[in-house]
């Protein structure tokens, strides 16, 4: 009996123009081919192949590789299998760090913050500071026994008011907006590989989710692992492109100024609290403090670099003018 | 190469799957042999009309309609890999067996292709009064050339060595462009009616450069410019193009013209808009206007080119009026002889 796999690879290497196969990985399937390693991906979603398909053809540019699907010996992008959709696409494996390939990571970066946009993929946040005061307000009542992480809670508790407000201020112009940049859910460092003297991005196969608040997140991981001068590099070399317009500068700003980690630590504290049976993911002060003293860091940095010049009427009042949690 | 430019090579290849051993810059190509064989890389500045004549003309090789060399898809399904300022596309290399520089030959090549070009895309008839207006209005403009040469020349004391060869010579050309002017400003048929004429794929910049030749076979190339079109204009223009290019060479215009004519038979209209087109050449009227422009004048020259437009538009023009002229005597002995055989079968 012939296993799926099997099906598979023979699917795979009659459409596409593959001699050999040899399976070097099973999830993701990774085939190792005499044209290099391929990336076998299998699609139960149509509608969200057709996405992807649509969505790789306005990234196509020359400065970095996208992760094309392969056509077939008939020119589609796609084989059908079944129920299933299966595509075939590079699978380069050489790791690229941002430290030192500044000027390519933005080049990535302002591709994607230009071509890759759609429909909005879910809507803004807009009560982040009603949130922070209520869930305040819910720990006060139960009363946090945790006396180091109540302390810092309260310490930090205008500070939270004040960047939620702020990071309100900054979404709220951007509530109503026909079009949003974009990521795929699974974005991050790793989303990238070397080659050519430039980048590969794997786009993947996830949903698209709001790319600023992913962008967001992605700085922030790399802020925490690299130096201050990458990170500057990096937003200097972005702002030389000016692909940054002042929603995706807002709407980064707004995703650091919102005080989730100061919320993260009050919602551990409470469940802790409430249900102390259940084992929550642990957050301790110790993490609470370089997150936090790492985004006032970076929202620094990032105004430094992009509101400096111009006029800062949109950005941050607080945040930025180094109130850290110590 | 440099390794910056071999990483761009590099990255242009990667899309179609190829790992060079070697590259090597042929002129405008770059050749890249790989383990998969040899192939032509070229990088050009291509707009999206240009981009999809090709993809036009891949669908007809792909169905073998046409034999040519067109760019070869990325292992993404493109036909060419698209930059912000230039393009790149690959097409196979072909070891070229006759040398740039034989120009009979490679004509000789390129009247055939040609010819399968025009006959393999054929279409229906189409009205083309648009055609014979646009002729009308190029005329006009070569008229106008003429007449401001003959104007300052008749109004010289001495007219210059070339104002007296041209002079010669213009009641002829005048003429010719007369019977092309009342040809082309009768766009009706007898019934009042538009003219139509049948129209096929041309490739639009037809050139013995834009061929390539290997042995036996050869394919039309460069293909970016092609499109829909009254094919006999591009015939009548290739014939005008050779005329100049193959200037005072001894050219067999005869063999041209049934090498085209035998693979692509033409209609008794197209024989005439061939005719009358040849009638007011380009290359004349182009000479005349540059004498009347240019600051230095090199008389000598321009009597050297003028004697030789002359004579070899001459040959052209009489060896393929004779050609046709023998084909109308040889369809008219055959009309009569199928005449005589039915009445005969009649009686």
């Amino acid at each position: 009996m012939i296993n799926e796999q099997d099906a598979l690879l023979s699917a795979v290497q009659a459409n596409y123009y593959f001699g050999k196969l040899r399976v070097v990985q099973d999830r993701p399937l990774l085939v190792e081919t005499e044209r290099g390693r391929k990336k076998i991906r299998i699609w139960q979603n149509e509608a969200l192949l057709k996405l992807h398909l649509k969505w790789r053809e306005r990234l196509i540019n020359d400065a970095f590789f996208i992760d094309r699907m392969y056509v077939t010996r008939s020119g589609l992008p796609s084989i059908r299998i079944g129920r299933f959709s299966v595509t075939c696409h590079d699978a380069p494996s050489e790791p690229t760090a941002l430290e030192g390939n500044e000027a390519l990571w933005a080049s990535v970066v302002g591709q994607l913050v230009r071509h890759s946009r759609d429909v909005p993929a879910e809507v803004l946040p807009h009560a982040t500071s009603v949130h922070v005061r209520s869930l305040y307000e819910q720990a006060k009542q139960i009363g946090v026994q945790d006396q180091d992480a109540w302390k810092i809670i309260s310490a930090c508790f205008s500070s939270a008011c004040a960047r939620a407000k702020d990071a309100d201020r900054l979404r709220e112009p951007y509530q109503n907006r026909s079009s949003a940049f974009i990521l795929p859910e699974d974005f991050s460092g790793r989303s990238c590989s070397a080659l050519f003297d430039t980048l590969f991005l794997e786009l993947g196969q996830s949903r698209p989710v709001d790319g600023c608040g992913l962008l967001a997140r992605f700085f922030m991981a790399e802020s925490m692992e690299h130096g201050k001068q990458s990170m500057n590099n990096l937003f200097q070399a972005l702002k030389n492109q000016k692909f940054f317009d002042r929603e995706t500068i807002d709407l980064l700003q707004a995703e650091w100024l919102e005080p989730d980690e100061w919320m993260r630590l009050l919602e551990y504290g409470i469940n802790k609290e409430q249900i102390p049976q259940i084992q929550s993911d642990q957050f301790s002060v110790r993490e609470f403090k370089q997150i936090w003293d790492r985004k006032v860091k970076l929202i620094h940095l990032f105004n430094s670099v992009f509101t400096q010049s111009e006029d800062a009427g949109g950005g941050a009042a607080h945040g930025a003018d180094g109130q850290q949690s110590d | 190469m440099e390794q910056t430019d071999n990483n761009r090579i590099n990255r242009i290849l990667f899309q179609y799957d190829l790992v060079p051993y070697n590259l090597s810059v042929r002129g405008n190509l770059i050749r890249v042999d790989t383990p998969a064989g040899s192939f032509a890389l070229k990088q050009k500045a291509l707009n999206d009309r240009q981009i999809r004549s090709l993809q036009t003309v891949y669908a007809l090789i792909r169905r073998m309609v046409i034999d040519a060399v067109c760019p070869l898809p990325s292992k993404y399904g493109d036909l060419v890999i698209r930059g912000t300022e230039t393009s790149y596309y690959l097409l196979p290399w072909f070891n070229e067996t006759v040398d740039l520089s034989n120009l009979q030959e490679r004509y000789r090549h390129l009247f055939i292709k040609t010819g399968q070009l025009h006959r393999k895309t054929l279409e229906k008839k189409a009205d083309c009064s648009g055609l014979y207006q646009d002729m009308v209005r190029v005329l006009n403009q070569r008229q106008m050339v003429w007449e401001q040469f003959l104007y300052k020349a008749e109004h010289h004391v001495y007219p210059s060595p070339f104002e007296q060869a041209v002079l010669k010579s213009a009641f002829i050309y005048l003429e010719n462009m007369q019977r092309s002017h009342d040809f082309f400003s009768h766009d009706k048929d007898d019934e009042g009616k538009n003219k139509t004429m049948r129209r096929a794929l041309c490739h639009g910049r037809l050139s013995p450069l834009h061929l390539l030749i290997e042995n036996e076979r050869s394919c039309l190339t460069n293909f970016e410019n092609s499109e829909d079109g009254f094919f006999i204009v591009e015939t009548a223009m290739l014939f005008e193009q050779a005329n100049v290019m193959l200037g005072s060479e001894q050219t067999n215009w005869r063999d041209f013209y049934e090498s085209y004519s035998s693979v692509c038979p033409l209609t008794d209209e197209e024989k005439d808009v061939l005719v009358h087109f040849l009638l007011f050449p380009s290359a004349h009227a182009e000479l005349l206007s540059r004498y009347l422009y240019s600051g230095q004048l090199d008389e000598q020259w321009f009597v050297k080119r003028w004697t030789d437009l002359c004579q070899a538009h001459r040959n052209m023009f009489t060896s393929i009026k004779e050609n046709m002229d023998e084909e109308q005597k040889r369809k008219e002995e055959r009309q009569a002889k199928e005449k005589a055989v039915d009445e005969k079968k009649e009686k």
